[in-house]
C-alpha cells in the first residue's frame, strides 16, 4: 500500500509536468495551426537559463528562487515565444505539411545548438528541487517532497487559470474562435494575429514552467535528455487531439502514472533487462498507440494555398548523364583532395544516399518520415550482425534468414507494381533465389566461421536493406491511415523508440532459424557495449580499408545508381501513382487505387534504401555509437537539410547530405584554421566557427526551409543559361579551364588553396557570363513586328525601329512610362 | 433495372443534419440530375455513394450488391466513377498523365484477372478519350496551368478512361462558358450512348433540363421532389425552394 501511494505520488507529480507542457503545446497549436516541435527545446533552454540565474556560482548566478523564476517566466519565455511567432512562425499557415514541420524542427535544433554553444563546457549542472532534497512531509508512511507538492499545485492552478482565460475573458474567447475559423474571426473584427502572439508567449511560458519543474528530477542538466523529457508531453497533447485542454491534462497525468507504475512493476527496469529502457520509452509508445487509434479525418484533397511545390522530373537520359558527371567529378576530386576532406565528402555523399530514401517517400509520395536515421541505424546494425558480430552456429541459418526476408520484401513491394497472383509468386521466387545466390556466392555463409572478418561482404548490405525494409513496413502498417503531422509524430515516436530500445540494448538475442541447425542458430549482441566497429566493404580485391578515394568513388557510384533507379521509378506507372496519391488521396480512392499496397510498398522501399545507405555510412565511418550518428535529433537535422536541399529532387538529397555531412564541418574547419593563423582576430573567428558548428544547420533550416522546392531548383535555374545552345562555347571553355586548373593541382604546380581560389570563381561565374551573353543574343534577334510590346517592353530603340519600318516620322524621346 | 439504390441515407455533422433519410434510385443507361440550393447536401450524397463519407444510417446498393460499408477504391473497381466540385486533380502530373494514371490503375486490375492489357491499347484509349473531351491541345500542359472549365474535363476524362458503369459528375459545367456547356451537353449524350449511366449535380438549369431523364431535388438534406424534367419544372415546392418563381 505504501508503495502504491509512493509511486502514485511520483506519477502524479511527473504527470502534472507533462500536463503543463502539453497544455502549452495545445494552446499554441490551436491558435496558430503550427505544431511547435521546438516546445521541448524551449523548456530545456529556459531550464538552463533558470539554472544559470539560480545556481551557477559564476556569471549571473545565485539569484533568489522567486526572482529567478519570475524573470524566466515573465521575461525570457514570453520574449522567446513572441519572437518566434513574429519572426519565424507567422506566415506558415497555408503552406505544405512538410514546411509546417520543418520550420519548428529547425527552431528546435537551433535551441539545442544554442544551448550546447552557450553552455559548452562539460561542467555538471545540478538543479536542486524547491526547498532542497530533504524538504518533505508524510502521509502515513509515505513521504511526499515539497517539490512534488508544488508541482501538483501549479498544475491545478494553471488548469483553473486556463479554464478561466478561455471561457471568461475576451482574449481567451478570441483564441478559441481562431481555432474554429480564423478567417471568420478576422471578418468579425477580431485580431487573430494578436491572439496567436499571446498564445505563443503563453505557450513558451508553459514550456518554461515544465522545464524548470522537471529538471531537478534528471540529476544533472543534459540538453537532449531534458528536451526529450518535455517531448514526452506530446503524447498528452495528441490525447487531447490538440484542442481539448481537459483531455490533455488527463492524458498528461495518465502518462505520468503509467511511467511510475511501470517503474514499480519492473523494479525500475531491473526485472526484465530486455525492457529496461522501456521506462523512458513508455510516453512515445503511448504516443504511437494514440495516433493509431485516434479517429482520422476522412480522405482529403489538397488544401495547400501558398508556396506550392513544383518538382520537375528529370528525364532518364539526363539522370544517367548527370550520374556519370558526378562520378567523374568525384573521381577527379579524389586525386587532389587530402584524406581528411575525402572522408568528409564521403560522409556527405553517404548521407545523400540516406537522403534518397526521403526523396522517394516524402518528395515523390508525400509521406513524411521523421525517422530516416532510425532505419539507417537498423541497417548498419544488421550489416554488422550479419557479417561480423555474431556467434554463428551455421552459415546456412543466415542464408535461410536472407531468403525469408527476400520473400517478405517481395510480398510487400511487388503487388504495388501490378504484379499479382501466380506472377507475384514467380517474381518473389526469382528475387529470393537471387538473394540466396548472392548471399552464398559473396559470403560463403554455407560454412562456418565468418565471424570477426576484416571486411564487409556485399550480402551484408543487401540483408541490411531487406531488414530495414521489413522494419519500415512494420512501422508503416499500423500508421497507414496517418498523414502529415500525425505521420510525422508517429515516425518521430519510432525514432525515439529506436534510440532507447535498440541503441541502448545490451542483451544478446538468439534466433532459431527453422529447419536449420540445432536450436540457437544465430546469437548476437545487438549493440555491444554501445559501440560497434564496422568494417569497410571488401570485394574484387579493392582495398577500401586504407583507400579513402576508393570508398568515396564507391559511394558516388552507389548514389548515382540509386538516383537513376529512382528516376526510372518516378517515370513509371508506379511513380505516377505515387504522385497521384501525394496530390489527392481522395481522387485516388475514387479511381480504384488501393493505397494500402502502395504506401506499404513505398515505405518498405524507402526504409530499404535508408538501411542500405546507413550500412554504407557506418562502414565509411568504421564505427557507430549509441549516441552517433543515427539518433533521432541527427535524423531530424538530415530531414531538415534535405528539405532545404529540395526533397523532391535527387540532387536535393545530395545537397542535403553534403550540407549535413560535409559543408558545415568544412566551414567550421576553415574558420578554425583562420583563428589559429590570425590569433589577434582569433576570438572573432572562433565565434564564427562555433556559429557554423552549433547552429549553422538550424539557421539554414529556418532561413531556407520555407521554399518547398529547395536549393536544388534554384541551382537548376541559375545554371539553366549554360544549357542554351548559344552558351555552349562558354560551357566548353569553363570545363576546359576547370580541367586545366585540376591538372595543375594534380601535377602539384599549384597548391590546394590556389586551386579552390581558381575553381570556385569559374564555377560561379560561368552561368552568369552565359546568362549575360544569351540575353545579348536574344535581344539582337529580330522580333516579329506584331509581338513587339507583347513579348517585350517598348523601348525608345524599338519605337525608333518601328517608325523606321513603318516609314513614320521619328517619335520625340519621352519618358519610358509610355507603353 | 436500378443501377444504384439509396435507402434512407442520413448523414450528420455534429448537430447539423446534412442528409435526412434520403432515398432514391438511378436507372441504368439514364442521365439523372440532382439539384438543390447550396448546402442542400448534394456533394455529401455523392460522397456517400463513392464511399468518401460514411452514412450514419441507410443503405447503398449498387447493381443489387450491398456496398454501404465498402472502401472507396473497391466501389471504384465495381464501376462507380466520379468528379469533384472542388477540383481534385494531380497537379504534379500533366493532363495526359492525369488520364494515363487512371487508365493504368484500371489496366493493373484487369491484367490480374485475365490477360495483360496491351501497351498500345492504353495509348489508344487515352487518345480516344482526349479526342472525346477535346483535350488534345492541352496534353502536355500541367493541370495547374489550364482554365477551370478544361480542368473539369480532365477530371471527366480521367474517370471515363476507367469505363465506369456509373459516373457521378459534381458541377462539371461550372467554369465553362455557354458554348462550352453546349458542347458538354453533347459529350454527355455521347457518354450515355457508350453505356455509362450519369448522375449529375449541376446549377446550370438549362443543361440539367436539356439532358436529364430524371431529376431529384434536395433541400436542407431532405429530398423534396423526384420526377421527369417537366414534372420538376412545374412542381410548386421545387419552385419555392430553388428554381424561384416568375419575377
Amino acid at each position: 500500500m505504501t508503495e502504491l501511494i509512493t509511486f502514485t505520488v511520483v506519477g502524479l507529480a511527473i504527470g502534472s509536468i507533462y500536463a503543463i507542457a502539453s497544455a502549452g503545446l495545445v494552446v499554441t497549436y490551436t491558435t496558430s495551426g503550427i505544431f511547435n516541435f521546438a516546445h521541448g527545446a524551449i523548456g530545456m533552454f529556459t531550464a538552463f537559463i533558470y539554472w544559470q540565474l539560480r545556481w551557477d556560482e559564476g556569471w549571473g548566478g545565485q539569484w533568489p528562487a522567486p526572482l529567478a523564476i519570475l524573470f524566466v517566466l515573465l521575461v525570457v519565455a514570453p520574449i522567446i515565444g513572441i519572437f518566434l511567432q513574429l519572426v519565424v512562425m507567422r506566415g506558415l499557415e497555408g503552406t505544405s505539411e512538410t514546411t509546417k514541420l520543418v520550420i519548428p524542427i529547425a527552431v528546435m535544433l537551433a535551441f539545442i545548438g544554442a544551448t550546447n554553444w552557450i553552455w559548452q563546457d562539460l561542467e555538471s549542472r545540478i538543479p536542486e528541487p524547491f526547498f532542497g532534497r530533504q524538504s518533505k512531509w508524510s502521509i502515513g508512511n509515505t513521504y511526499i517532497t515539497t517539490h512534488q507538492t508544488i508541482v501538483v499545485a501549479i498544475a491545478i492552478l494553471l488548469a483553473l487559470f486556463l479554464r478561466f482565460l478561455l471561457t471568461s475573458t475576451r482574449i481567451g474567447i478570441t483564441m478559441r474562435a481562431v481555432v474554429d475559423n480564423r478567417k471568420l474571426v478576422q471578418l468579425n473584427g477580431g485580431r487573430p494575429d494578436r491572439a496567436a502572439l499571446l498564445s505563443w508567449g503563453f505557450g513558451a511560458m508553459m514550456a518554461a514552467v515544465a522545464g524548470i519543474l522537471i529538471s531537478p528530477l534528471l540529476g544533472s542538466l543534459n540538453v537532449l535528455a531534458l528536451t526529450l523529457l518535455v517531448v514526452n508531453a506530446y503524447a498528452a497533447a495528441i490525447f487531447g487531439r490538440l484542442k481539448n485542454l481537459p483531455l490533455t491534462f488527463v492524458g498528461g497525468l495518465a502518462i505520468g502514472l503509467s511511467v511510475s507504475y511501470w517503474n514499480w512493476i519492473s523494479g525500475t527496469g531491473r526485472k526484465w533487462p530486455w525492457l529496461s529502457e522501456l521506462r523512458t520509452t513508455i510516453p512515445v509508445v503511448i504516443l504511437f498507440a494514440i495516433l493509431i487509434v485516434l479517429p482520422q479525418e476522412r480522405l482529403r484533397g489538397s488544401s495547400i494555398e501558398k508556396y506550392k511545390e513544383t518538382f520537375k522530373v528529370p528525364s532518364i537520359k539526363s539522370t544517367a548523364i548527370w550520374g556519370g558527371v558526378l562520378v567523374t567529378v568525384i573521381s577527379g576530386f579524389s586525386l587532389i583532395l587530402e584524406n581528411k576532406w575525402e572522408f568528409s565528402l564521403s560522409k556527405g555523399i553517404s548521407f545523400g544516399i540516406i537522403g534518397l530514401s526521403m526523396v522517394l517517400l516524402t518528395g515523390y509520395a508525400g509521406e513524411i518520415n521523421l525517422a530516416p536515421l532510425a532505419f539507417a541505424g537498423i541497417g548498419a546494425i544488421t550489416a554488422y550482425q550479419f557479417d561480423v558480430g555474431s556467434g554463428v552456429e551455421t552459415g546456412a541459418g543466415f542464408a535461410t534468414l536472407a531468403v525469408l526476408l527476400a520473400v517478405l520484401f517481395g510480398y510487400l513491394v511487388f503487388p504495388a507494381f501490378g504484379i499479382n497472383r501466380y506472377k507475384l509468386w514467380a517474381s518473389i521466387s526469382i528475387f529470393a533465389a537471387g538473394v540466396f545466390i548472392l548471399v552464398t556466392v559473396f559470403d560463403g555463409t554455407t560454412g562456418t566461421g565468418i565471424a570477426s572478418r576484416e571486411s564487409m561482404s556485399i550480402s551484408a548490405f543487401v540483408v541490411a536493406a531487406l531488414v530495414s525494409g521489413a522494419v519500415g513496413a512494420a512501422v508503416a502498417l499500423p500508421a497507414l491511415r496517418l498523414r502529415g503531422l500525425y505521420l510525422g509524430l508517429a515516425t518521430f515516436a519510432f525514432a525515439i523508440f529506436v534510440d532507447k530500445m535498440v541503441y541502448k540494448q545490451r542483451r544478446s538475442l538468439s534466433l532459431d532459424v527453422p529447419f536449420v541447425g540445432d536450436g540457437e542458430d544465430i546469437t548476437f549482441n545487438i549493440f555491444n557495449n554501445g559501440a560497434l566497429n564496422i568494417p569497410r566493404p571488401g570485394f574484387w580485391g579493392i582495398d577500401f580499408n586504407h583507400n579513402q578515394s576508393a570508398m568515396l568513388i564507391l559511394l558516388s557510384i552507389v548514389f548515382s545508381l540509386i538516383s537513376f533507379l529512382l528516376v526510372v521509378l518516378r517515370r513509371s506507372t508506379y511513380g505516377r501513382q505515387l504522385s497521384a496519391m501525394k496530390d489527392s488521396p481522395a481522387a485516388c480512392a475514387t479511381l480504384g487505387l488501393n493505397m494500402v499496397k502502395l504506401k506499404l510498398s513505398v515505405f518498405t522501399l524507402a526504409a530499404a534504401i535508408a538501411g542500405f545507405g546507413g550500412a554504407l555510412h557506418a562502414s565509411n565511418l568504421r564505427a557507430i555509437q549509441e549516441d552517433a550518428p543515427f539518433t533521432v535529433f541527427e535524423g531530424l537535422a538530415l530531414f531538415m537539410l534535405t528539405v532545404v536541399g529540395g526533397i523532391g529532387y535527387i540532387s536535393g538529397a545530395l545537397i542535403g547530405g553534403i550540407l549535413y555531412g560535409t559543408a558545415f564541418i568544412v566551414m567550421g574547419d576553415f574558420w578554425e584554421k583562420l583563428a589559429t593563423d590570425w590569433s589577434s582576430f582569433g576570438w572573432l573567428f572562433t565565434i564564427i566557427h562555433d556559429f557554423f558548428i552549433f547552429v549553422g544547420p538550424a539557421m539554414a533550416g529556418i532561413g531556407l526551409g520555407r521554399n518547398p522546392n529547395g536549393i536544388a531548383s534554384q541551382v537548376f535555374d541559375g545554371y539553366r543559361a549554360l544549357r542554351r545552345r548559344e552558351a555552349r562555347p562558354i560551357l566548353w571553355i569553363g570545363t576546359i579551364i576547370t580541367v586545366v586548373f585540376w591538372s595543375l593541382r594534380v601535377s602539384e604546380v599549384i597548391d590546394g588553396w590556389t586551386f579552390l581560389l581558381l575553381f570556385f570563381p569559374t564555377i560561379l561565374l560561368s552561368p552568369l557570363i552565359a546568362e549575360a551573353k544569351t540575353k545579348d543574343l536574344r535581344q539582337t534577334q529580330t522580333q516579329p513586328l506584331e509581338l513587339i510590346g507583347i513579348d517585350q517592353d517598348f523601348s525608345q530603340e524599338i519605337l525608333d525601329e518601328l517608325n523606321e519600318q513603318l516609314n513614320l516620322p521619328a517619335t520625340p524621346a519621352k519618358s519610358s512610362t509610355e507603353s | 433495372m436500378n443501377l444504384l439504390d439509396l435507402q434512407n441515407i442520413s448523414v450528420r455533422f455534429g448537430g447539423h443534419t446534412a442528409l435526412n433519410s434520403v432515398s432514391m434510385s438511378i436507372q441504368t443507361g439514364t442521365i439523372t440530375g440532382l439539384i438543390g440550393p447550396n448546402g442542400a447536401g448534394k456533394t455529401t450524397l455523392f460522397n456517400v455513394v463513392s464511399g468518401l463519407q460514411k452514412a450514419d444510417e441507410g443503405r447503398v446498393t449498387f447493381e443489387g450488391r450491398h456496398i454501404t460499408g465498402t472502401a472507396p477504391y473497391k466501389r471504384a473497381k465495381a464501376g462507380i466513377g466520379r468528379t469533384f466540385q472542388r477540383l481534385e486533380l494531380f497537379p504534379s502530373l500533366t493532363v495526359e498523365e492525369n488520364i494515363r494514371v487512371a487508365g493504368e490503375i484500371r489496366a493493373q486490375q484487369t491484367s490480374s484477372r485475365i490477360l495483360p492489357v496491351a501497351r498500345n491499347s492504353i495509348e489508344k484509349e487515352i487518345s480516344q478519350i482526349m479526342e472525346l473531351t477535346g483535350l488534345n491541345d492541352f496534353a502536355n500542359s500541367h493541370v495547374a496551368e489550364i482554365p477551370t472549365g478544361k480542368a473539369r474535363l480532365v477530371e471527366l476524362a480521367r474517370s471515363l478512361i476507367q469505363y465506369p458503369k456509373l459516373i457521378l459528375l459534381d458541377e462539371p459545367a461550372s467554369g465553362q462558358n455557354d458554348l462550352e456547356t453546349m458542347e458538354f451537353a453533347k459529350t454527355l449524350k455521347t457518354i450515355t450512348r457508350k453505356g455509362i449511366t450519369i448522375f449529375l449535380v449541376e446549377h446550370d438549369m438549362s443543361l440539367v433540363m436539356s439532358v436529364c431523364d430524371q431529376v431529384h431535388v434536395l433541400d436542407f438534406g431532405v429530398l423534396i421532389a423526384s420526377g421527369t424534367t417537366e414534372e420538376i419544372q412545374t412542381n410548386t415546392t421545387v419552385i419555392d425552394a430553388y428554381l424561384g418563381g416568375e419575377t
